[in-house]
């Protein structure tokens, strides 16, 4: 009993410090950083670069629901296209511009909360 | 724990595809980056290339297979230490039955917390297809380079010779950070010694001949000029992206003949009036009497010229260039003649000034000296259209009375912008053309 009790109060002490994010928010992050996830992946390495994942872990309720939405519709998106279309130089650098971008945001809203 | 070798997806649409042939046997060792089977759809043969090593314990689907499903098992490999004893029962099923197809294009967000994994994520695990367009230029004495799609697209942008670098991704395949980190000075030549440049543009993609194709013996390599980039540059561009539609007609020459050998045997001695001179002012007299079809596409909007610069398009050794008659609606046909002589003349020497090949907003292009019956040109950017002229040759014709007579006859082609330019309007400005060259009275109205 005791320690369901310490397990909940850390879960809301977890949940305390877990950002409030606007759904355009999680759009302007999540969605820059699902492109870049998927691009690498198809393009150039197959391993996952993390932030898509730890952003969409870093999420509760209908903010991470909408930000798994994002994901899986871009992953769809990015592993049907035609790899001569979707792994040119130009969308690769654009699409880590984004990126960065977002991660920025990213860092100023958490450090905002 | 023997590995599947499972049949890749050429594309991301690919659902199946024919086992070609198999480059192993069962029993062989195979190691990573061997060739080991080729596989087929209705647009490519692809070579399959091993990622992981050890023995082939069974041979799943025999060449010549068709249908076989993506993701289906193909082969089983052994991993060292292992016997064909580990081989378990579900990996000899019948690879169809087996394999579940790859995942449907779907136009909508899926409201699921884990996002799918990509069909091809799980087959790159076990085998990779080779892009046949990249294939010959990088193997190297029997052994070949691997990199990611994105490596090899820097490498091309860059001039950098993938088989120089050192891969730092799984089984070392070359990846993007390789590749930048790499310095231009690996560049790769081109067959003959030449460097090959990419166009700022991107549009025009570093083009080799393959030694083992063509030996540099067997031709010899000319250096571009400036005008032939352009020519190149441009007329790409124009292939590309202006979307070309065709209409042709014949016209009956023999008035214009008439027309032509009368009014040169009136006019003085210094001034011959010849087919080409009648035809770019009858071209003009055609795009004032349609002016929709005088016109250019912009971003902004489409642009209708007020005055018929005709370009025609004069042959120069390297190249091509179109002098323009300006206002030609309203030059008579000495001084489109003169005028056109004197342009011909210095663009063969390449002395023409820029503001007298640019501006056209329509342009001819005449072959028929060299005997072409019909032609199609590119467009001329940013002009809508251009009229290919054929040949003038004696031609049996159904005259009005149903009687078969022998006339001098041309094709025309008029290539438009379908940007601009209707079939419609593009047929009304080739009939008000035929009535000025038909009937080449009407040229002195």
């Amino acid at each position: 009993m005791k320690t369901v009790a310490i397990i909940g109060l850390l879960a809301v002490a977890a949940c305390a410090h877990t950002p409030v994010y606007s759904a355009a928010q999680v759009e302007a992050i999540m969605q820059p950083l699902a492109y870049e996830q998927q691009i690498v992946r198809k393009c150039d390495e197959a391993a996952t670069i993390a932030d898509a994942d730890n952003f969409l872990a870093s999420l509760r309720g209908d903010a991470a629901e909408q930000a798994a939405e994002i994901l899986s519709f871009i992953t769809l998106e990015v592993a049907e296209g035609e790899a001569e279309y979707v792994c040119t130089v130009e969308l690769y650098y654009s699409t880590q511009e984004r990126a960065d971008d977002a991660r920025a945001l990213w860092a100023t809203l958490k450090g905002n909360s | 724990m023997p590995v599947n070798i499972t049949m890749p997806a050429l594309s991301p649409t690919m659902e199946e595809g024919t086992l070609a042939k198999w480059l192993v046997k069962e029993g062989d060792e195979i190691k990573s980056g061997m060739i080991i089977a080729e596989i087929e759809t209705d647009k490519a043969t692809m070579e399959v290339e091993a990622v992981d090593e050890g023995k082939v314990a069974k041979i799943m689907v025999p060449e010549g297979t068709e249908g076989v499903k993506v993701n289906a098992v193909i082969a089983v490999l052994l991993e060292e230490g292992e016997s064909a004893a580990d081989v378990k029962a579900p990996a000899a099923a019948p690879a169809k039955a087996e394999v579940a197809p790859a995942p449907k294009p779907s136009t909508s967000p899926a409201a699921s917390s884990s996002p799918p994994t990509p069909a091809k994520a799980g087959v790159q695990s076990a085998v990779a297809v080779l892009d046949p367009g990249l294939r010959r230029d990088e193997r190297q004495s029997g052994g070949r380079v691997m990199a990611s799609p994105l490596a090899k697209r820097i490498a091309a942008n860059k001039g950098i010779d993938l088989k120089a670098l050192k891969g730092s991704g799984p089984h070392g395949r070359i990846i993007r950070r390789d590749v930048e980190k790499a310095k231009p000075g690996a560049s790769q030549p081109a067959a003959g010694g030449a460097a090959v440049p990419l166009s700022a543009d991107g549009l025009i993609l570093p083009q080799v001949l393959d030694d083992r194709v063509y030996a540099p013996d067997t031709y010899e390599m000319k250096p571009l000029d400036g005008m032939r980039k352009t020519v190149a540059k441009r007329l790409t561009q124009s292939f590309m992206q202006v979307p070309h539609f065709p209409l042709n007609v014949d016209i009956q020459l023999d008035n214009l003949l008439e027309s032509r050998a009368a009014i040169n045997a009136a006019a003085p001695k210094d001034v011959k009036i010849s087919v080409n001179d009648l035809l770019i002012k009858a071209c003009a007299l055609a795009l004032m009497d349609e002016p929709d079809c005088n016109a250019s596409y912009t971003d902004k909007g489409i642009a209708y010229h007020k005055q018929a610069n005709i370009s025609v398009a004069v042959a120069v050794e390297g190249g091509l260039i179109t002098p323009v008659i300006f206002k030609a609606e309203g030059k008579g046909l000495a001084e489109i003649s003169e005028e056109m002589k004197d342009l011909a003349a210095r663009a063969r020497d390449r002395k023409l000034k820029p503001q007298e090949y640019m501006g056209g907003t329509f342009s001819i292009s005449n072959l028929g000296m060299f005997g072409i019956k019909s032609f199609a040109s590119i467009i001329n950017p940013p002009e809508g259209m251009i009229l290919s002229v054929g040949v003038g040759e004696k031609r049996p014709v159904v005259d009005e009375n149903g009687n078969v007579v022998v006339r001098t006859v041309m094709t025309v082609t008029l290539t438009c912008d379908h940007r601009v330019i209707g079939g419609a309007e593009g047929a009304k400005w080739l009939a008000a053309f035929k009535r000025y060259v038909e009937t080449p009275e009407a040229m002195l109205l």
